[in-house]
């Protein structure tokens, strides 16, 4: 007679957290051989390394994947950081070929970057207040991201309704941000929403774009910034 | 089957965590809104704003507000009553001592300001819409009756300003709409000194039975 093999239940315990953690282990080897870095070779032979995971190179992207790939990498880890005490969006980086079919950084390609904002929840005889903040397209040290432009609330807040215009000094002399309000009347609004952002290339008719329904679509809720926010 | 049921109420309280749907992307977008504007201000996810359940919108007169002026004021906004079908806006008066301004209280109001910022002083009148989700909260309207003489019957030079229209635009804000400029409508962002624009058309008709 064939004895029937039963557990006590620390050992089922015991077998059912070295399941999990082989699956941890499993995921965490599979996450490892899908990103890892890549080098590219540019066109003169020199090989240049940027530190990007896989899915951000689409340089290899054809004409049609890439319309929408550059949205998912712009946008699925965009967040709002604090750069000086003043909060920002920061964006993904991406990939792509250059005229002289070079891979290089989408800042290489667009070096101006504005970020659309709608005021939340407020219209003014039913205008939403709009801000724009433009400024240079600039990669992070770590090549992951695109550098968030701050908005110096300090200073807009102390400033009349009226004026429209601001321009603030980036650090480590990188350029300047210029910010641009428009059907701001009665008061400033004090939380925004990223309904856009458009990427401007060396000539005018070259752009890219992604709307406020994508950012929603990607990131699964709209992106808020809040003017004088404390980001940690 | 208790486990089963707690999985079900999970599942339920999931669903009621998601945001509104989005419109169908297409091959260059992924995404659209989640309504056409019909004419009406639309939150982030491109819904209308409106005052759903909360009709009708309850508007305090202040206390400012030339007496002279109420019934063109109601007759203004019966212009919107009679489109709908149904009451959207009616009045009250505000006898609770509140400053002359519009402020953001949860109380929407109307004013009649002799004082006027000069840099503003090309508006006629101000419409303050606030929202949360897709439902407005309040509506506050400010009258600039320090720039700008009005006129019920005839205007008295070229430059006086039709009020019952002036406040049929304002009313039509109240309800969520916003400015029109492609289709003949009460909506028109500009209202020219003298001229009449108190007839809703039948975009303005449209319109509001989109919401109400």
């Amino acid at each position: 007679m064939k004895k029937k093999i039963t557990f006590k239940k620390p050992v089922r315990t015991f077998t059912v957290i070295l399941v999990l953690l082989g699956i941890h282990f499993g995921i965490m080897l599979a996450e490892k051989h899908f990103t890892q870095t890549r080098k590219m070779a540019s066109q003169d032979g020199a090989t240049e390394k940027y530190s990007v995971s896989a899915d951000k190179d689409l340089s290899e992207s054809s004409p049609e994947e890439f319309k929408k790939a550059f949205k998912y990498q712009l946008l699925k880890d965009a967040v709002i950081v604090s750069t000086q005490g003043n909060p920002g969006v920061r964006l993904g980086n991406f990939l792509m070929k250059d005229s002289r079919r070079v891979t290089v950084p989408v800042c290489d390609l667009y070096p101006t970057i504005d970020f659309i904002f709608a005021a939340e929840g407020i219209a003014f005889s039913g205008e939403i207040p709009h801000m724009i903040v433009r400024g240079p397209c600039l990669t992070s040290p770590d090549q992951n991201h695109l550098e968030a432009l701050p908005v110096p609330w300090g200073k807009i807040l102390n400033s009349p309704v009226q004026q429209f215009e601001f321009t603030s000094a980036l650090p480590y002399e990188q350029g300047k941000i210029s910010i641009y309000f428009r059907n701001v009347i009665e008061f400033w609004p004090t939380e925004w929403v990223l309904i856009g952002v458009k990427l401007y290339g060396k000539t005018s008719d070259d752009n890219l774009q992604v709307n406020g329904y994508e950012v929603i679509s990607i990131l699964g809720q709209p992106l808020y910034l809040k003017a004088g926010e404390t980001i940690e | 089957m208790p486990r089963r049921f707690i999985i079900l109420i999970i599942f339920a309280l999931c669903a009621c965590e998601r945001g509104p749907t989005l419109g169908p992307g297409d091959d260059n977008s992924l995404a659209t809104a989640s309504q056409a504007d019909c004419g009406f201000v639309q939150n982030s996810y491109g819904q209308r704003v409106s005052w759903k359940k909360n009709i009708p919108v309850t508007l305090k007169i202040h206390p400012t507000f030339p007496p002279e002026y109420e019934d063109t004021l109601k007759k203004a906004a019966q212009h919107w009553n009679d489109v709908a079908g149904m009451t959207l806006i009616n009045f009250a008066t505000d006898s609770a001592g509140s400053p002359n301004k519009a402020e953001k209280n949860l109380i929407s109001t109307v004013h009649w300001l002799q004082e006027w910022p000069e840099t503003q002083k090309n508006l006629q009148a101000l419409t303050n819409l606030y929202w949360q989700g897709n439902s407005l909260y309040e509506s506050d309207v400010i009258v600039d009756a320090k720039y700008f003489n009005f006129f019920v019957d005839k205007p008295q030079n070229s430059n006086d300003i039709h009020l019952e229209s002036l406040l049929i635009h304002e009313l039509g804000h109240v309800l969520g709409l916003k400015h029109r400029s492609t289709v003949p409508s009460v909506m028109w962002a500009t209202l020219q000194g003298a001229a009449i624009r108190s007839d809703l058309t039948d975009a303005d008709r449209e319109t509001i039975k989109c919401e109400y």
